[in-house]
């Protein structure tokens, strides 16, 4: 006679494995408010997390200064070099300034003109799985939609993939996921970039014609079109232009913007068909 | 208290100090995973079906918090307190040691489970360059919180279980 008692845990097991299939398959095909259920419980504990976070503030500066006082040292030397290198600077974009707004004008980049909301860097979501996504300090309250573009004055940083009332999440350029359209300057290509898991890279590799004239240090900015980016945002230099490939080009681009470095961001507020 | 009252309390508190305070506690950017963890302890003192139920919740609270697809973690942190209930009777009578052993190990195995259920389902956010380096710190980080958490989930799991019967042979006299 069959023993019922010990196989009800597999039941259990078995009819709790089916419940979280059927929640992905909802969430996957988008036929049951799960994003909303999800965003809903983020913005219940929001507040506590608030409080918490100010309360063990001190602590997380210890903890931070153990355990990542080489990095805060790295930092602080690099902003320190940036100080030096902005102050010697100051005097020469004085001069540059004019010739600068007659150029962006002449090619009709105008990314500075766009309507965003400044946003700053809170932290990164939990749990050891979400790199290449960062937290920032404004959501649907702020005016923010999914969607949205993200930048900074150095150029292109991601878009917005959940937003939350108070807290938003934003996917970097460099996230495995991450697509844009892009052109290069000089030869007017476009084509299809997107992350892939390295700090700092791009890689273009759709669209791209194999014997296309590409030179290393080439400025890419976004094509605009369809894309949830507003055309002729930076996006980097071509460092790699793969002109040895036999079949398909893959053309590494080292972003403009320090995606490692980063404090605030804007938000494009006019969000487009993606 | 009821047990899904406690269970409900002990989710929403572990869910709050897993998004703000144990966000920023990293090593090399690796964390504590505080409630795979519970989902460990849940199986170890609530037994299979009750350890399973705890931990089916306790990954759909992870899956709002770090906002992955909802069911991914509900989907591995069942079978882990099931697997570790099955396994509580060989570790209880170990030294302290070998048992913290045990829940690194566990640990360990349920970041390699999740990231490998999350490639299945093609999210690229689980695809960490540095899967055993991940989860072999988050293992050692996530066991010294074991130790206390371990009490609070005995407490929350267990209400309402029967009472571990003690018996005492004492020399001759039965």
């Amino acid at each position: 006679m069959p023993n019922r008692s010990s196989d009800r845990p597999r039941v259990v097991l078995l009819v709790l494995m089916v419940a979280a299939l059927t929640l992905l398959t909802a969430q996957f095909r988008d036929f049951l408010p799960v994003d909303d259920f999800q965003q809903g419980f983020r913005d219940v504990i929001s507040p506590f997390r608030k409080v918490v976070d100010r309360a063990t503030d001190p602590f997380q500066t210890v903890w931070k200064g153990i355990f990542n006082y080489e990095e805060v040292s790295d930092e602080n030397e690099r902003l320190q070099m940036e100080i030096a290198r902005m102050r010697g600077e100051e005097l020469r974009d004085e001069a540059d300034r004019e010739l600068l707004e007659r150029l962006l004008g002449e090619v009709d980049i105008d990314y500075l003109e766009l309507e965003t909301v400044v946003a700053r860097i809170i932290g990164v979501p939990g749990g050891n799985y979400n790199s290449h996504v960062v937290e920032i300090n404004k959501g649907t309250d702020d005016g923010l939609e999914e969607g949205a573009g993200v930048i900074t004055k150095a150029g292109l940083v991601g878009y917005l993939y959940e937003v939350d009332r108070s807290t938003s999440l934003v996917r970097l350029a460099t996230h495995p996921d991450f697509r844009v359209g892009v052109r290069l300057i000089n030869s007017q290509d476009e084509g299809l970039a997107r992350g892939n898991g390295s700090v700092g890279v791009l890689i273009l590799d759709a669209g791209i014609n194999i014997d296309a004239e590409v030179s290393i240090g080439e400025v890419v900015v976004t094509s605009g079109g369809r894309s949830i980016f507003p055309q002729d945002i930076p996006v980097g230099r071509v460092n790699d232009p793969d002109k040895e490939a036999d079949y398909a080009r893959s053309i590494e681009i080292d972003l403009s913007a320090s995606l490692e470095n980063l404090s605030f961001l804007n938000v494009i507020l006019e969000t487009r068909e993606n | 208290m009821n047990t899904g009252l406690r269970v409900l309390t002990l989710l929403i508190t572990a869910a709050i100090l897993q998004s703000s305070i144990f966000t920023e506690m990293r090593i090399d950017g690796m964390g504590v995973e505080l409630l795979l963890l519970i989902a460990i302890l849940s199986g170890y003192h609530g037994g299979p079906i009750r350890g399973a139920y705890v931990s089916f919740w306790t990954g759909l609270v992870n899956d709002c918090i770090v906002a992955s697809p909802l069911g991914i973690h509900a989907l591995i942190y069942p079978v882990i307190a099931v697997a570790v209930s099955n396994l509580e009777e060989r570790f209880i009578n170990e030294k302290r040691i070998i048992r913290a052993f045990g829940v690194a190990l566990t640990v360990a195995t349920g970041v390699f489970l999740t990231a490998a259920v999350g490639h299945i389902f093609g999210e690229k956010t689980f695809n960490t360059n540095s899967l055993p380096e991940t989860a072999i710190i988050a293992g050692v980080m996530t066991t010294f919180f074991s130790y206390p958490l371990s009490r609070i989930v005995n407490w929350t799991v267990s209400s309402g279980m029967p009472q571990e019967v003690k018996t005492r042979l004492t020399g001759s006299s039965r």
